[in-house]
């Protein structure tokens, strides 16, 4: 049986805790594998944290919501924001970089694509839409 | 998040982590952890109450361990979760900034 939520937050810090507390609150109450919980709040976040950082600069009202759909052996997160367009699968993750030169990014957008068993993007007119999903060994 | 700090013997600034590392915590010890980093050349993190570790806490270590480094120093990561540890590993940090398993491993590592 899955368990199916969603939450709407602006960007930033504060409501990325708010975030991770009501994450936390459903994957407990859903029972499914602790690894898979922590994987998709990991991805979650990293999708968060390029939001805030890079998304919404051109954006007057920024808004994001977050649906999770919790079962056992898959868990999964769609992320909507109207933010600017950006579809991570084509960022180029740096190889083999020297780690105490340049700028020390990338690290989430790696973390996702480690992490995460699927990938999916969408542009719907101002909304982009990010499905993750996390499976189980 | 939590940031508390002792001065040890030799020299050492033994720091301690408490919470998650998430954008908001990262927001909370930028500022200490990077005056830290400015100060002290021997710095020994204990990531033991480390909740939650996010890319956004690996930057603020490769900072701090840059900032380090460049005076010849040793910035060294001790005891953290599994969760936490796999994230050291995956984003390659463990390449500059020691992990270890306790405080004293983190002493003699961070005294080389």
């Amino acid at each position: 049986m899955s368990s199916r939520d969603q939450i709407g937050l602006s960007p930033s810090g504060s409501e990325v805790s708010r975030l991770n507390a009501w994450f936390d609150h459903r994957c407990i109450a859903s029972g499914i594998e602790r690894d898979l919980c922590t994987d998709l709040k990991l991805c979650i976040n990293e999708v968060m944290a390029n939001l805030i950082s890079y998304g919404f600069k051109d954006t007057p009202e920024p808004w994001t919501i977050v649906e999770i759909d919790l079962a056992p052996g898959c868990a999964s997160a769609t992320i909507t924001d109207n933010g600017a367009y950006f579809d991570m699968r084509a960022w180029q993750v740096p190889k083999d970089r020297d780690l105490m030169m340049g700028e020390p990014g990338g690290f989430g957008i790696a973390l996702v694509r480690e992490r995460a068993s699927e990938i999916a993007y969408s542009r719907n007119g101002e909304w982009n839409q990010l499905r993750i999903a996390c499976r189980g060994a | 998040m939590r940031l508390e700090q002792v001065e040890l013997p030799g020299d050492v600034l033994k720091v301690k982590l408490n919470g998650a590392l998430d954008i908001a915590g990262a927001g909370e010890i930028e500022t200490p952890l990077g005056a830290i980093a400015d100060k002290y050349n021997k710095v020994i993190i204990n990531f033991a109450d480390v909740t939650f570790l996010a890319s956004i806490g690996i930057r603020l270590l490769v900072k701090a361990a840059r900032a380090i480094t460049k005076r010849s120093g040793r910035l060294v990561v001790y005891n953290p979760t599994d969760d936490a540890r796999k994230v050291l590993r995956s984003t390659g940090i463990d390449s500059i900034v020691p992990v270890v398993a306790d405080e004293n491993s983190a002493i003699a590592e961070c005294s080389k």
